[in-house]
């Protein structure tokens, strides 16, 4: 509710101002100063934000190379007839990764977000990628949906999207395997 | 959350059909710029990333998110600025916002240029997102006082959708507040408008123009200028309008929600409704008590709901509205009420001081002397707590510690950073100034922001291990190299391949029975000559003739079968070779891959280089912090010195005054004591002169004069 008076505050905050207004000349120097050290603090923000970006990049450039980067994304194309619980992902029979949502993660996927589900790194070569999900579907029965990708891996990064995407036509879900042309 | 919702006039259905639109005509240009070139849209998929994280609530992973795909990317595409200056005003980084919004007002003209195809519908939805980020940045301004910026934010729309004019019409009155803005841009007819004027449909438009005016934020603020202009009749028809007209908040797009902190809770949303409602009401009581008909504020007063944030204020005034309604039992309870329950609230003062005024005036003079002392005692013991506060807080060194009320469950790590809620009232009425408040949250962000650096200086010291780790690897890789010497291996198997290719190039241009025989048939050979020298030698002595004859057809037949297998050996042995090829070139390829990664050492001693950078600028970062933090605490402090100031003379003034008013009521019972005993003296003169004692109220008077 403290958000719904705000603009009653404003208002009285404006009021007050023009009432009092012999202490202009000085609210308005503390203003200005207040309004300075606000200034500073979202610059200073900024610049916090950019050394993460720098040193994140550095990060990935040192653990993951893009020569044997290997990117794993997870999205849902609305989820009509499937509901996510977690999904499974193996290459070459070895699992490297799994995931188990919740609502709040399942919804963020069904509204277009993208889940960067696994960083890893690959040798040169070709691999067998299984992704295997589990969820539910329209009428609330446990279902697993799967699917086969082989890729090869060279001296570029690779990403690859796991697409749940609805069939309306078999009013199923499938997995679509994406990889990105970068 | 509170105004952003409260403009919205169209219907739910229009905003979200709105986003729908926004949502195609993006992807549809998002699929034909794909088309044109086969490689992955990568803007649209960092948007989504960041999407994922906005959508569960964590908009600093999603700014994170953004600020990489500057990195990647570079610029980022209109859409994905957008919501980056969405994500930076959610997080208080108003200029940056400013700036990323003229960069998306540039990056939408490149886009358009390039785009030839884009409808103006297309164009009225990008200029719809627009409006709502500049009016939430405008919003954000005046909620900080700064009201410069929020004119200047307000002066970059050139038009306004008609369903954001309410909104804008309302941020141009607070923020031009009392004057008026003339240069109101005129109202952006969109893709429905539109639709309305070509069809002539005049009702549509006239509906437009009731919404717009509906809005009970403008509708307050009408009637207060009426107020001001004393107007009463037509502003006490408006508020009476407004209190009992029920308002609901519609629902908001996308695009809303990201730039305001929406009110999405039923309760919360009931509640503004209800105290806008309370605030008309209030207000509507208030000019029945200007126009001095207090029976009508009395009445309206009645029914004012105890629980709502306005009960403060409408006390007072039924309290007031009642002493002249001559409800004087109701008036004191009222005015009673209201200074104990609001102990810390200058408008309980007054309350407290016409207590005691009424006490005296309809009740005996003694009971006003002990009303009055009660009051006293009250603005003696407000003052002591007042100056305890002042001394505790004067102490404090982190004021964000200061009387700070502990987070019980927390759910999030860092959750007492999210908010600071005092203990103490007396901090909780100084944190109603706009400024102040402004301050403390400035204060948690800085904390914040250190504790973040802090990590990422730890970091730091991480990748710096990472770095020499991979430099030590590294050297001893390129020792590995140098002590095997694979280059000089590499050259002798390919003069080895060189010698094979030729002997094969020969054996099949000059074909030799023997030259691809297999082991069996090589030791078939070797007996036959050693069988042919066996009957060289015993030939002299025995007839070898039959042994010769069988020798031959022995030969002859191992002949054949050989020949017969030749083509096909060859061809094995070219295949072979040209495996060996291919081994042979792989080898070099690895070999010159191993090479020129052996060689790049200045790539890490670069990432090394940017480490220091970074630790170094880390370091700077929090040092700066430090500093930003000390001059923000001092800043509030003194302000909060400033408050303490107003309020120990305010309840100064209080004291002395209870005192006057004492002091008058003791007057007026020392001259009713000095009539009496002139009354008394009159008629029994002698009598009572001898046996005159000294009345307990004049002891009373006497022990209080001594005490001031």
């Amino acid at each position: 509710m403290k958000h719904g008076f705000k603009f009653l505050s404003i208002l009285v905050l404006i009021l007050s101002h023009c009432l009092v207004a012999q202490s202009q000349a000085t609210a308005a120097e503390k203003e200005q100063s207040s309004s300075e050290l606000n200034d500073e603090l979202a610059q200073l923000k900024q610049q916090v934000l950019q050394l993460n970006r720098e040193l994140f990049i550095l990060e990935e450039d040192l653990l993951f190379p893009a020569s044997t980067q290997l990117a794993l994304f997870v999205s849902v194309d609305t989820g009509r007839f499937f509901t996510l619980d977690s999904v499974e992902v193996k290459i070459n029979e070895r699992e490297i990764a799994g995931f188990l949502y919740t609502d709040k993660q399942r919804t963020a996927l069904e509204q277009g977000g993208i889940q960067k589900l696994y960083l890893g790194n690959l040798k040169l070569g070709e691999y067998q990628l299984t992704a295997i999900f589990t969820g539910t579907d329209d009428q609330g029965r446990l279902v697993k949906r799967a699917a086969n990708y082989q890729f090869e891996k060279d001296d570029e990064a690779i990403m690859i999207e796991l697409k749940l995407a609805d069939d309306s036509k078999t009013y199923r879900t499938q997995v679509v395997v994406d990889e990105w042309v970068l | 959350m509170y105004i952003r919702g409260s403009f919205f006039t169209k219907s739910c259905c229009l905003v979200l059909s709105l986003l729908l639109i926004t949502l195609l005509t993006t992807k549809a240009f998002a699929q034909s710029s794909s088309s044109k070139s086969d490689n992955t849209d990568l803007q649209e998929k960092l948007y989504r990333q960041a999407l994922f994280y906005y959508f569960q609530g964590d908009k600093d992973n999603a700014l994170v998110m953004m600020e990489r795909g500057h990195e990647k990317l570079g610029q980022l595409d209109s859409r994905s600025s957008l919501f980056e200056s969405g994500l930076q005003l959610s997080q208080g980084m108003l200029l940056q916002a400013h700036n990323t919004l003229i960069k998306f007002e540039s990056n939408l003209a490149k886009e358009t240029i390039k785009k030839q195809t884009v409808t103006v519908e297309q164009l009225a939805i990008t200029n719809e997102l627009l409006v709502v980020a500049l009016l939430t940045l405008t919003e954000r301004f005046l909620e900080q006082g700064e009201q410069a910026k929020a004119q200047h934010s307000l002066k970059q729309i050139n038009q306004v959708p008609s369903q954001y004019y309410a909104q804008y019409h309302l941020l141009n009155q607070l923020a031009f507040w009392p004057q008026s803005d003339e240069s109101l841009p005129l109202v952006l007819a969109n893709s429905s408008e539109q639709k309305a004027r070509s069809t002539a449909d005049e009702d549509l438009l006239a509906r437009y123009q009731i919404a717009k005016e509906k809005s009970p934020y403008i509708q307050l603020n009408n009637a207060l200028l009426l107020l001001e202009q004393n107007n009463t009749d037509a502003a006490g028809a408006l508020l009476t309008q407004i209190k009992s007209t029920p308002w609901h908040q519609p629902s908001l797009s996308f695009w809303q929600t990201l730039f305001a902190e929406t009110v999405t809770n039923l309760d919360e949303k009931t509640a503004e409704s209800q105290a806008i409602q309370d605030y008309a009401q209030l207000l509507l009581a208030q000019s029945y008590v200007k126009q001095q008909r207090f029976d009508l504020a009395y009445t309206e007063l009645k029914a004012f709901p105890s629980n709502g944030p306005y009960a403060e204020s409408a006390v007072f005034l039924f309290a007031f509205a009642a002493q002249n309604v001559q409800q004087y039992a109701v008036a004191n309870k009222l005015l009673t009420l209201h200074f104990r329950k609001y102990p810390f609230s200058p408008l309980a003062w007054q309350s407290a001081e016409l207590m005691a005024e009424q006490v005296s005036q309809q009740q005996s003079l003694a009971q006003g002397v002990s009303a009055y002392q009660k009051v006293e005692a009250y603005f003696k013991q407000r003052i002591k707590s007042l100056h305890d506060f002042q001394q505790a807080f004067s102490k404090a060194n982190n004021l964000l510690e200061f009387s700070a009320v502990e987070a019980k469950d927390s759910h999030f790590k860092n959750e007492s950073l999210v908010q600071y809620l005092p203990q103490s009232p007396w901090l909780q009425h100084a944190l109603l100034d706009s400024q102040l408040s402004s301050l403390y949250q400035g204060l948690l962000d800085i904390d914040e922001q250190i504790m973040q650096s802090q990590a990422l200086l730890e970091k730091t010291e991480w990748l710096a291990e990472i770095i020499s780790l991979n430099q030590a690897r590294k050297q001893r890789v390129v020792k590995q190299l140098q002590q095997q010497n694979y280059p000089e291996k590499i050259q002798a198997l390919q003069l080895k391949r060189n010698t094979l290719a030729k002997q094969l190039a020969e054996n099949v241009e000059q074909p030799l029975a023997a030259t691809f025989a297999d082991k069996t048939q090589l030791k078939w050979l070797q007996r036959i000559t050693r069988s042919e020298t066996a009957i060289a030698t015993i030939s002299p002595q025995k007839n070898t003739s039959d042994y010769q004859q069988r020798l031959t057809r022995l030969k002859g037949v191992l002949a054949w079968q050989m020949s017969e297998q030749h083509s096909d050996r060859a061809w094995q042995h070219q295949q072979q070779l040209k495996q060996v090829d291919s081994a042979i070139a792989g080898l070099t390829k690895r070999q010159n891959t191993v090479k020129q990664l052996s060689l790049s050492e200045a790539n890490l001693s670069a990432k090394m280089l940017k480490q220091t950078q970074s630790k170094v600028e880390l370091q700077q970062l929090i040092a700066k912090l430090t500093v930003l933090r000390k001059k923000m605490t001092a800043l509030a402090s003194s302000k909060v010195a400033l408050f303490i100031d107003e309020q120990s003379l305010l309840l100064n003034e209080h004291l002395l005054s209870t005192r006057r008013g004492m002091a008058k009521v003791l007057e007026k019972m020392s001259e009713v004591d000095r009539k009496m005993a002139i009354k008394l003296s009159s008629s029994k003169l002698a009598a009572s002169f001898d046996n005159r004692q000294p009345s307990p109220k004049n002891v009373n008077a006497l022990n209080l004069q001594g005490e001031q």
